[in-house]
């Protein structure tokens, strides 16, 4: 299969799990079972690796500009690298890492042991009942995941800051509010819709497409957890173009 | 978990969320609801990269923010969102200025004037300061002093010397006539000042009203005597041969 054709094989499965009646009714229950698995599952990984991006940016930030520019300016500075980059992109690598191949593997196991087959034979469209559920769910869950982790990572920072560089929170503050823009904020937020979209669509797509045993589920987690990472960093390359470019 | 409980768990997930989201944009954008504000519209030729949510500072406060911006009629009206509590006299200045040497960071600066009055539109006095710029001048001209080497500044600067000294020889030796000349008139000037102060003989001379009026009566005598010989010459002249 070539890159274009993998392209088109994998879009199509995505139109094929979202463009199909959802029937809430029956589905709804799916949905949130899916934002309880990936959201609330991901959110005490996302709370410790947020703060960490916030330890780290702001110590990075103090090494490379202190003395050199007003101190307020490390406020800012991690605002927006927070805002726009590190909070979407951390949580969706995250969330990639712990969710796509479970996913996968989930679906993948359904797969071999032929549980996919029996939902076509009993009508049950399989994208409705395993792929649209996984793609809404994740599509709720990691822009509330996100926004958690900006609060958490910017909270960590100043604190540090405060505590240890010297810099009082209102200084901090100052920068991190005097100088914010909407787009900064919803930028990244749009970020993340995009990948919570890459992430389900490529657990439940290689879980789809497992053939084989054990090791093909394996192989096919690994494949939707390194799918989706490189999606999720082509996107935000081409979302930072069409936002901030 | 129960079908309920998990989803009671992702109902307050997703309030939690929308709360943080609600609280983090009120928190970065200092965006209070219901903040009582006023539209102040300002007119700049050139607002040099203000953006919509720019600060404005009111002696140093932040005090309102940029809300949009448009072109009107070859200058660009900026609208401020400013807080109830700051009153813009009409004599108010209006600049944008850079945040720091680095980045492209404006704010709007508001010096209150004095006037009672205020104004439905207020000028921008320009003139921002554009750290950027002069950053880049500064480097360039750093630069430049850069490519100028050391011993080649060092030849030019004793061959202008070398010049200098030649000249300046030359403009002595050509002076030195002109001096003694000079110097001869300053002499001649002291001795007229030494007449003029009455001093010495050809002084005393010109500055004297005593040896005026002597010389006076003696010409009026003269003349007298004269008038008197012409009128008697017999009187005098008494030519007697044998």
């Amino acid at each position: 299969m070539n890159l274009f054709s993998a392209i088109g094989d994998f879009s199509s499965f995505f139109f094929r799990s979202i463009f199909i009646p959802w029937q809430l009714k029956h589905t709804r229950y799916r949905i949130l079972r899916q934002v309880f698995e990936v959201g609330i599952g991901s959110l005490p990984i996302i709370l410790i690796i947020a703060a960490f991006v916030g330890l780290v940016s702001i110590v990075q930030t103090s090494y490379q500009v202190a003395g050199t520019v007003p101190r307020y300016i490390l406020g800012m500075t991690v605002g927006r690298m927070v805002m726009i980059e590190l909070g979407p992109i951390l949580t969706a690598l995250m969330v990639s890492g712990r969710c796509a191949s479970s996913m996968a593997a989930e679906i993948g196991t359904m797969r071999v042991t032929e549980q996919i087959d029996a939902l076509e034979i009993m009508a049950i469209n399989p994208h409705r009942f395993l792929s649209l559920p996984r793609i809404v769910g994740t599509f709720i869950a990691l822009p509330v995941l996100t926004v958690i982790a900006e609060l958490d990572a910017l909270l960590v920072s100043g604190a540090y800051a405060h505590f240890f560089l010297d810099i009082p929170f209102g200084v901090f503050n100052y920068g991190l509010t005097h100088f914010f823009y909407a787009k900064d904020f919803f930028g990244g937020l749009v970020k993340s819709l995009f990948f919570a979209i890459v992430i389900a669509t490529a657990g439940c797509y290689f879980g789809f497409n497992v053939r084989g045993g054990a090791r093909e589920v394996g192989r096919a987690a690994t494949y939707a957890v390194v799918t989706a990472s490189i999606l999720i960093l082509t996107l935000d390359f081409l979302i930072a173009l069409v936002i901030f470019g | 978990m129960t079908k309920g409980l998990r989803e009671t768990f992702v109902g307050i997930f997703v309030v939690v969320g929308i709360i943080v989201f609600i609280a983090l944009y009120t928190w970065l954008s200092g965006k209070v609801f219901f903040r009582n504000t006023y539209d102040a519209s300002v007119y700049f030729q050139d607002v040099e990269g203000l953006r919509t949510g720019d600060p404005v500072f009111v002696y140093g406060i932040e005090k309102g923010k940029v809300k949009s911006m448009q072109i009107d009629q070859g200058q660009v009206q900026v609208v401020l969102a400013m807080d109830r509590d700051v009153r813009l006299p009409e004599d108010s200045e209006f600049s944008i200025r850079s945040v720091s040497y680095v980045g492209a960071d404006k704010y709007v600066k508001i010096t209150p004037g004095i006037s009672d009055k205020t104004s439905d539109v207020y000028y921008g006095t320009g003139g921002s300061l554009d750290m950027e710029a002069l950053a880049s001048q500064l480097d360039s001209l750093i630069t430049t002093f850069g490519k100028i080497k050391i011993p080649d500044l060092d030849q030019a600067v004793r061959r202008i010397s070398a010049d200098l000294n030649k000249s300046l020889t030359r403009l002595l030796s050509m002076l030195e006539e002109p001096v003694g000349k000079i110097d001869m008139l300053a002499v001649r000037l002291d001795s007229l000042t030494v007449l003029f102060k009455g001093e010495g003989t050809v002084g005393r001379l010109l500055k004297s009203d005593e040896l005026y009026n002597e010389l006076r009566e003696t010409n009026l005598a003269l003349k007298a005597l004269i008038e008197d010989i012409n009128a008697n010459p017999k009187k005098y002249i008494n030519i007697k041969v044998f």
